[in-house]
């Protein structure tokens, strides 16, 4: 009797479903995004080796007064350790909203040592987003981006215990971004910020983050085919991004990212754009 | 992607998504997430689709299943409304009772639901359930058990109606 109710129950609510339109192709083409994501994660992992080879010395030499910069893992940590803006009150905060217990360094094993611990970790860039704002978070070891609301909170999908970092300058990967000197882009792509009530996506987060040389001086982001956005530029880095509902509209903002870079006079110095 | 491999994946999809969609409903009630569900799972099997090909089918119902559970293990954050409002059965007829165990169904978490789902909607023995959700056949027993006495709770009306739970396992 029970099993009778019960499956006639579940029947009746399957057969609420109406088919999918497409649904192979629309499989296919999340498959292949996701597949151009992960090529992206390598590849900016080679991004940041190249800029931890060339842009870390250039910006480091005039501070270290003509002393050569370390060659080798010692180098470029020393050297990012020195373009990491000091501690603060406000940074602090951040790290404390977006840091729930030391982050995970994937590929890393062994217990956290400097620069792995959320405590060295420094605000590194924050861009105002709507009812909030994205931060770009940095150590001498590692990097991420994490969003945060007009109360200080950050968003459910960052509260996890042990949030993932990404080294610096590690992990295999060609390199599609065509790096400058002026603008090396290290973080980019978007996340999920919220759930709804059934489980199913509620909205996502955009982002790109990067290193820009001071000939920089204003760097635009555009996600699709979305207005550019003027990106925050705080010293040595770069944060744009913004926070969209699911849906067509974000679903086209995944599919490709521009970045231009002007100077002074108003010149294109830098411009990529993804997927190439 | 090669040519043979997307080719098997379209007719994989087009043959079984009218029945995984069915699935993705009752497991989520609602059809976007159902959707959104089934793409979900239908893209990690792609991803996967070199090691999943023998019986893709298995590999996106697990996914479905891991995947709504996460979910909703993660939308319980920061979700703390009222459960939806059971319909009281009337007296008159079994229509009122289909309609509030519908509603009660929905009420519950997806682990207990998905379980209900494989053992009736999906027809699957214990053993292949556990396997599915990745649990013992004793806690698939334990959770089918909780699962109806949380419907008793849910649809008072139902209790004379339903066998004791002894008889489930």
């Amino acid at each position: 009797m029970t099993n009778d109710l019960v499956e006639d129950a579940l029947s009746q609510l399957a057969n609420r479903a109406r088919p999918v339109d497409d649904m192979a192709g629309r499989a296919l083409r999340s498959a292949a995004r996701c597949r151009v994501r992960r090529r992206v994660t390598a590849s900016t992992a080679l991004v940041v080796a190249t800029a931890a080879a060339i842009a870390v010395p250039v910006m480091v030499l005039p501070a270290v007064d003509g002393e050569k910069v370390q060659a080798g893992p010692s180098g470029v940590q020393g050297g990012l350790d020195k373009v990491l803006p000091p501690d603060s009150a406000v940074s602090r905060a951040a790290v404390r909203a977006c840091m729930n217990g030391d982050p995970t360094f994937p590929g890393l094993t062994g217990p956290p040592t400097e620069g792995h611990r959320a405590r060295d970790f420094r605000l590194l860039a924050t861009h105002p987003v709507k009812d909030g704002r994205l931060v770009f978070l940095g150590s001498s070891k590692g990097y991420r981006t994490c969003l945060i609301d007009k109360d200080g909170k950050a968003s459910p999908a960052n509260r996890q215990r042990r949030q993932i970092a990404h080294l610096w300058g590690t992990g295999p990967g060609r390199d599609p971004w065509a790096p400058d000197a002026s603008v090396v882009p290290l973080d980019t792509g978007g996340n999920v910020t919220a759930y709804g009530p059934g489980g199913h996506v509620k909205s996502y987060e955009f982002h790109a983050a990067g290193r820009v040389t001071p000939e920089a001086t204003k760097i635009t982001v555009r996600f699709g085919k979305e207005p550019p956005i003027t990106a925050t530029i705080s010293g040595s880095w770069f944060l744009a991004g913004t926070v969209s509902p699911a849906g067509t509209k974000a679903r086209a903002m995944q599919q490709s990212m521009e970045i231009k870079a002007y100077d002074a006079n108003g010149t294109v110095i830098f411009e990529t754009t993804h997927p190439t | 992607m090669r040519r043979e491999a997307r080719e098997s994946i379209t007719a994989f999809i087009e043959a079984r998504s009218t029945s995984l969609i069915r699935t993705a409903y009752a497991l989520t009630g609602d059809q976007h997430a159902a959707e959104d569900l089934l793409q979900s799972a239908l893209t990690k099997t792609i991803l996967r689709w070199r090691h999943v090909r023998d019986n893709p089918e298995a590999y996106v119902r697990r996914a479905m299943y891991n995947e709504q559970v996460s979910r909703w293990r993660r939308a319980r954050e920061q979700t703390t409304g009222d459960p939806p409002e059971i319909a009281v059965r009337d007296e008159s007829g079994d229509v009122d009772l289909r309609l509030s165990l519908e509603s009660a169904l929905l009420c519950l978490p997806p682990r207990k639901r998905a379980v209900l789902v494989l053992r009736y909607l999906e027809d699957l023995p214990e053993v292949e359930v556990a396997e599915i959700l990745g649990c013992s056949v004793g806690t698939v027993r334990s959770q089918t058990h909780k699962a109806i006495a949380r419907l008793r709770e849910l649809v008072p009306g139902l209790t004379a109606d339903l066998a004791p739970i002894e008889e489930l396992s």
